[in-house]
């Protein structure tokens, strides 16, 4: 599904220069379960930004589906985004603007579907998370694992091909990480890919596959047995 | 842009309620500044631009020295005068050829019968003695020459034509072939016939005069578009053909002017009658002579040419020939200086308020930076957040110009009123507005592109 070709990723502070990526390679196939660890600054988190075009690689090539999207224009970049790519985020990353409900109909709006529909969805995929009674409330209102299962069903959105998530049960209670971490292994078994990073070994032995980087290198790359289960 | 984003905008906005005042009230006091200076700008412009073209300031007026002080230009020294000219003198503006029209407009003044007059004493009977051309010499001894219609005379000399015709006021009042004014007096000018052409003036009901009216003996009137609403005190669907009872004689309007904008659509007008007598043709003879002059380049050198013949024709310094573009130019030179000032002022504020605007902009959208990486991860493209951006500073912009041109019309009011412009023009004052709009717009979204252009990854770091 994804191929990393030689990808470098350069931070230039100024006088300082931060190599955070050195020539990674990977391959990540459609239905993949895959953890990417390695200690802080190890450059997981850039790799899984590139991986997610939040941020765009120094060198190297990135394939999508055998396309190279390198030079395809912001618009449609977006679109892959938006249709195909699922975010969850460690700080889970809602607007306090918007109520749960809206916060989960935004990305339908990008994808161009009707007010009705976008909120039939929404409220469908709120009560998939079990916040059917929570769908008025404003994030600040929830607790962080309601907040991060808000996020989930708003990553769900437009049936992502792919989920990325950064360290999803980071700041959440183990019992809550739980709920996040199965949530996550059933979208994989109804064949979502999955790509998250974390710092848990026992949740990255969870996953299929597990990655681990150090010093912007891939340091080994396994498949694990209890994967899946 | 999406439902939700907007929603996410109209509460930010809501939420700092006091900060978005703030910004409209900046936008609202620069844009009404500046509004009401290029308001004023446009406006000085225009109406220099009329003055220059005015038939009045293209008039170089000769008149005799004992008669300077009916000049509306300053005159540096009076000696006695010995010379008198007469319509005959125009003939100067034939000789010289950048004269295009010869004239005279002289100021004169009927006293009508009202009837508050009439209480104080309005002949019933009358002697039997044919009106006069002019006034009578015997009154006007004293008076002024320009004052050719006497008071309400002692003896009843000249009301003997208006008394045979009516017994009372209460006849003209109650006929509608009489025009029944609520003014004493009405002020006017006696002209020749090429004022008309100088001016452009046409009669808008009725007609001017023909040749004959400058000769005849008959008393027909033409009135400015005001004073002939004014006197149609029966309001009438047209005053041409009614009469005017003054108290030397009974006046037929025959024509009213077309609206002018000067000082002639409050006036009457009636011909000046080529006074063959050469008694009163020295005693009342015309102290005006006018000369147009088309292009304004020559009125100096005309001026001169006219000084010449008038030399030539009395001797030196028996005339006073002026030049009234100069006084003119003295206007509009004062009018630009002021209006520029006001206007470098007004777009000082208006650059100030803008750069402000911009940078109180900037740090919202600053605070917004963490939303654009998350709104770039969940689909949205540079444009839409670039939208986001644009629309808040459009909301900002437009309701801060409509509070700033309700705000800038007092303003150009004040000081247009105080430059004597005339009205305010709503025309000028929009465009004004547009300007200064599209500047501060312009302002408000700049900061946005930066927030725009950076990576979602790098957006979604900063705290937010």
């Amino acid at each position: 599904m994804i191929t990393l070709k030689n990808i470098n990723k350069l931070y230039d502070l100024g006088e300082v220069k931060v190599n955070a990526l050195k020539g990674i390679d990977l391959t990540i196939n459609r239905g993949d379960y895959v953890s990417i660890m390695g200690p802080s600054g190890s450059g997981k988190s850039t790799l899984m930004h590139i991986m997610g075009i939040l941020d765009t690689p120094t060198s190297g090539q990135y394939l999508l589906e055998d396309y190279d999207i390198t030079s395809l224009p912001d618009r449609e970049l977006a679109r892959i985004r938006n249709k195909h790519f699922g975010f969850i985020f460690q700080s889970f990353n809602l607007f306090p603007e918007l109520s749960a409900l809206e916060n989960v109909m935004l990305p339908l709006g990008y994808a161009g579907v009707t007010y009705s529909k976008r909120k039939d969805r929404a409220k469908e995929l709120l009560a998939e998370v079990g916040l059917g009674h929570r769908m008025q409330h404003l994030p600040t209102m929830m607790s962080g694992g309601e907040q991060q299962r808000v996020a989930v069903a708003r990553a769900l959105a437009n049936d992502p091909d792919l989920i990325i998530a950064d360290e999803p049960t980071g700041n959440l209670p183990s019992d809550k990480g739980h709920e996040i971490m199965d949530i996550l292994e059933k979208l994989n078994n109804k064949g979502v890919t999955v790509v998250m990073v974390t710092h848990n070994p026992e949740q990255g032995m969870r996953a299929k596959r597990t990655i681990n980087i150090k010093d912007g290198l891939l340091h080994s790359d396994e498949l694990n047995s209890k994967g899946g289960v | 842009m999406s439902n939700e984003t907007s929603l996410i905008m109209k509460r930010r906005f809501m939420g700092r309620i006091l900060e978005s005042g703030l910004l409209i009230i900046a936008v609202a006091l620069g844009v009404g500044a500046a509004a009401s200076g290029l308001s004023l700008m446009f406006h000085t412009k225009e109406y220099s631009q009329n003055l220059l073209n005015s038939a009045e300031y293209k008039e170089i007026v000769v008149t005799t020295r004992a008669n300077v002080e009916d000049m509306t230009y300053p005159v540096v020294e009076k000696t006695p005068n010995t010379t008198t000219l007469t319509t005959a003198d125009l003939k100067a503006g034939e000789i010289i050829d950048e004269v295009l029209y010869s004239y005279v407009v002289s100021s004169s003044h009927i006293r009508l019968v009202t009837e508050e007059s009439t209480n104080m004493g309005f002949p019933r009977e009358g002697g039997a003695n044919p009106p006069q051309e002019n006034a009578n010499p015997e009154n006007s001894n004293g008076s002024s020459s320009n004052e050719m219609q006497p008071g309400p005379p002692e003896g009843g000399d000249n009301m003997g034509q208006i008394s045979e015709m009516l017994e009372t006021f209460e006849d003209i009042k109650e006929n509608p072939d009489y025009l029944v004014p609520e003014v004493e007096e009405i002020e006017g000018v006696e002209v020749t016939a090429q004022f008309f052409d100088a001016w452009g003036i046409n009669a808008q009901d009725g007609s001017l005069f023909t040749s004959s009216d400058y000769t005849g003996s008959s008393n027909i009137i033409v009135l400015g578009s005001e004073m002939a609403k004014t006197l149609n005190t029966g309001n009438y669907n047209s005053v041409i053909g009614k009469k005017i009872v003054a108290w030397d004689k009974v006046y037929k309007v025959v024509g009213v002017l077309e609206e002018t904008g000067s000082k002639y659509d409050n006036y009457y007008v009636t011909p000046k009658k080529e006074v063959s007598n050469s008694f009163f043709m020295r005693r009342f003879g015309d102290t005006q002579l006018r000369f147009y002059v088309d292009n304004v380049n020559q009125l100096d050198t005309t001026a001169t040419q006219l000084s010449d013949w008038f030399t030539t024709q009395y001797g030196e310094g028996q005339v006073e020939i002026s030049n009234p573009r100069e006084e003119a130019s003295k206007v509009v030179s004062r009018n630009n200086g002021i209006s520029f000032l006001i206007l470098f002022l007004s777009l000082a504020g208006l650059f100030i308020a803008s750069v402000n605007v911009s940078n109180i902009l900037m740090s919202r959208s600053l605070r917004m930076k963490k939303h654009v990486g998350i709104l770039k991860a969940l689909g949205a493209s540079k444009k839409n957040i670039l939208m986001i951006f644009v629309k808040e500073a459009l909301l900002i912009t437009s309701i801060g110009s409509v509070l700033g041109t309700f705000l800038a019309l007092p303003l150009s009011i004040t000081m247009e009123e105080s430059l004597g412009l005339g009205d305010v023009s709503w025309v000028y004052i929009i465009i004004g507005v547009f300007m200064s709009s599209i500047l501060t717009l312009i302002f408000s979204v700049l900061p946005a592109r930066q927030s725009v252009d950076i990576e979602a990854a790098e957006a979604m770091r900063s705290a937010g």
